[in-house]
């Protein structure tokens, strides 16, 4: 038999726990869900402020080569072919340093049909730099700082290159599109360590012949500088990526073997790099969606090394057809490091309730089922018929009787049917006592031995017997006494009668009695 | 000469004094002259039943054995408690109480008492009450004062309760009796339980005491209810009780 000691506790504990398990977990998966919600709200913001600021960044070389090609289609004198002559070089100078358009991610080159250019870079030096270059005369490149170009002979740095502007890929497109146009990433010559997208834009005189091409080149390591001085999460990291999986710019510091790509010409690709969450990322993206052509905003959860990220990957905004692509990835828990807490406060507050719960049903559940246990005891003593208290549990009985509850009510019935079966043992008892009629003559014969013997009761037996002697006598001689009362009562009764009727019948012989006289007397 | 019948028992509580109360009340009402004396001076009990108070009494059977009056004295006429208008009352009924005084009942206890007194005491009082009938209720189990008060009855009725114990000491009680020649012997069983074991039980109980059962007094609710505070066959005479007493009574006369 399971006893309710045992069942109904545990009942009332799983009870317990189910109750307190599913408040538990829905209170958990809405905390998860807007730990979600919040995480891809974080992200949403990350990504989007990230997108903006190289939109930017991309804007404003995009800008630049506006602005100068408009000024230099404004300039009073015509350049007339020669973008290398000191005057107009000078006025490039001047323009920029007033201007301050030119940022260290930026460079202005002037080039003309000739093949000559004009290079305003802030790359690489303290001081920004100007760099001349004639492909009639080699194409070397000239350095010459602002503040001494014109003043000293002698250039700074002679890069022994042959450098033909015509020969960019930027330099044809735009002469061919005659408008802005960017290029394809690239090495350039101008800055061959790093890869580069070029804005071109030609400027023609008034008889729609080139008068000089006026081109920027965007270094993608600046882009990688921003992206690290972002203050984001702990543990984040952000790339940007093209449609063919190349990895573009990185938060993360990589030497070239950590891109995993030997050929510094290639740009290498993501899947090749050796950081784990990266490579995970793109497999991710790779699994999910089948391609790098990202269109829209997606976010997701990726694992890496035991611990979970979420992943915000969406299409950068562009004026230039570049096709490229965000990722960051966050920490999970580093992104809902508060939530998390809030969770696992949550989580402890929930094991705390339970244990607090299931202590505090258990102790009700002793309070409840006590009595049950009490009428079940009670129960089996009556049914062995064991009427006696312990093993009937009377007292117990009795404590629950004070119970203003059903409890008490059952306890009360319970303990009343208790007494009356207790009676009626009782007088079946006494029935069979009584029929019994149990006499040890061994017993009763040593009792009376013990009375009988005793001066005692040979004296009273002598006493009693004087005692009804003289009351028997007493009692006879009441009698005789009687009797002799009687026989002289009857004497004077017998002798007064004689005596009456001697005279009587002298009376009647000796007078002459007269009728009339006797009815008389009669009468009278 | 009137009738002395002694009512005793090996133990307390079966009832003797309410027996005896009742058979008392009973010859009275038969036009009988009764006295009923209540000798268990350590715990008197009659006085109750004939709603008899300590104020009332000025003398007691403590004072006649302490010769501080004579029986008669002690001898109270309570007729008038049993009569009514319902139930007159053709003889007479006295009642001799012992104090209920806790001071008298240690005082002649500690001395003692002349229980020759007492022998005499009965006498006197048949023949100045001119009694038809004395009751003596004694003081339960086997004492000198007991013992004489059967030694010279008429009669012994003994009341026992059917159990074990009683049957016991009633067997005792009856071979002392025999002893002492009192001339008849009569048993009443008090308390019995189940009436339908009645002739069972009394068959049993003739046939192993060797005497006859006058009468079985079943165990009553509504007996335990009156208590000692009046006399239960003059209410209920209809109740087994009453014919019980009156089978007695049959036989006493």
């Amino acid at each position: 038999m399971n006893s309710i000691k045992i069942v109904f506790p545990a009942l009332f504990a799983a009870l317990i726990l189910v109750s307190v398990g599913i408040v538990a977990t829905i209170a958990l998966v809405s905390q998860t869900r807007d730990a979600r919600e919040t995480a891809h709200s974080m992200l949403d913001l990350i990504g989007g402020t990230i997108d903006d600021n190289i939109y930017n960044n991309l804007t404003s070389a995009y800008n630049l080569t506006r602005i100068y090609a408009k000024q230099i289609r404004d300039h009073k004198t015509p350049i007339k072919g020669d973008v290398l002559a000191p005057d107009f070089v000078h006025y490039m100078i001047d323009s920029v340093r007033t201007q301050s358009l030119m940022s260290r991610g930026l460079n202005l080159s002037v080039s003309s049909p000739k093949g000559q250019n004009l290079t305003l870079d802030r790359r690489r030096t303290a001081t920004p730099v100007v760099k001349l270059s004639d492909i009639q005369k080699g194409g070397q490149l000239s350095w010459y700082a602002f503040d001494t170009y014109g003043k000293s002979h002698e250039a700074l740095e002679i890069e022994d290159i042959h450098f033909d502007p015509r020969q960019q890929e930027s330099y044809q497109r735009a002469l061919i599109l005659k408008d802005t146009v960017s290029s394809k990433i690239h090495r350039s010559p101008l800055a061959p360590d790093a890869f580069v997208i070029s804005i071109s834009e030609p400027v023609f005189d008034l008889h729609s012949n080139l008068e000089a091409m006026v081109s920027t080149d965007v270094d993608l390591r600046t882009i990688g500088i921003y992206l690290r001085g972002l203050r984001l999460p702990e543990g984040t990291v952000v790339f940007v990526y093209n449609s063919e999986g190349n990895l573009l710019a990185t938060t993360l510091r990589q030497s070239d073997e950590a891109t995993g790509e030997k050929d510094f010409r290639v740009l290498p690709l993501l899947i090749h790099n050796r950081d784990s969450l990266m490579i995970s990322t793109a497999e991710e993206i790779l699994h999910e969606y089948g391609t790098f052509e990202i269109h829209e905003k997606k976010i997701f959860k990726v694992s890496s090394d035991g611990q979970s990220h979420y992943v915000y990957t969406a299409p950068l905004k562009n004026n230039f057809d570049l096709n490229w692509k965000l990722a960051v990835i966050i920490p999970e828990a580093g992104l809902i490091r508060n939530l998390l807490e809030g969770i696992h406060l949550t989580a402890w507050i929930t094991l705390g309730l339970i244990f607090t719960a299931i202590t505090f049903g258990l102790g009700l559940a002793g309070w409840v089922i006590r009595p049950i246990i009490t009428l079940g005891t009670a129960a089996a003593a009556l049914e062995k018929n064991q009427l006696m208290d312990p093993p009937l549990p009377v007292k117990e009985l009795e404590k629950d009787t004070h119970r203003q509850n059903e409890f008490g009510q059952v306890a009360r019935i319970f303990l009343r049917m208790v007494e009356e079966i207790r009676t009626r043992h009782r007088l079946l008892e006494m029935q069979l006592e009584q029929l019994r009629v149990d006499i040890s003559h061994e017993e009763t014969h040593e009792e009376l031995k013990k009375i009988t013997n005793s001066d005692f009761f040979i004296e009273l037996k002598e006493r009693a017997g004087d005692m009804r002697a003289r009351r028997i006598s007493e009692i006879k001689q009441q009698a005789s006494n009687t009797d002799k009362d009687l026989e002289s009562l009857s004497e004077v009764i017998r002798t007064t009668i004689e005596r009456e009727t001697s005279a009587l019948s002298d009376e009647l012989s000796h007078d002459v009695i007269k009728p009339s006289d006797t009815c008389e007397d009669f009468h009278g | 000469m009137g009738k002395l019948i002694a009512i005793h028992s090996f133990r307390g509580g079966t009832g003797k004094s309410n027996i005896s109360g009742n058979l008392a009340a009973l010859l009275a009402c038969k036009g009988y002259r009764v006295g009923v004396i209540d000798t268990d001076i350590q715990s008197p009990g009659v006085h109750a039943l004939f709603s008899f108070s300590s104020e009332t009494v000025k003398n007691t059977l403590n004072d006649y054995l302490l010769k501080k009056c004579s029986i008669e004295e002690a001898a109270y006429d309570v007729t008038g408690s049993i009569q009514s208008a319902d139930q007159p009352v053709s003889g007479c009924l006295y009642l001799i109480p012992s104090s209920m005084k806790t001071g008298e009942i240690t005082r002649i206890l500690q001395d003692g008492y002349d229980v020759g007194r007492l022998n005499i005491g009965f006498q006197q009082l048949m023949q100045k009450l001119s009694l038809d009938y004395l009751l003596v209720d004694t003081h339960p189990g086997v004492n000198e004062e007991t013992l004489l008060a059967a030694a010279i009855s008429d009669a012994l009725l003994l009341i026992l309760r059917p159990d074990r114990q009683d049957y016991q000491g009633t067997a005792i009680m009856l071979e002392l009796a025999k002893q002492l020649e009192v001339p008849k012997i009569f048993l009443v069983i008090n308390k019995a339980v189940n009436q339908k074991d009645f002739a069972a039980m009394t068959q049993r109980v003739e046939s192993s005491f060797g005497h006859p059962v006058l009468g079985v007094i079943p165990l009553s609710d509504e007996i335990a209810a009156l208590g000692s505070t009046g006399l239960f066959c003059l209410r209920a005479p209809n109740h087994p009780m009453a014919h019980a007493l009156e089978k007695v009574l049959k036989e006493l006369q």
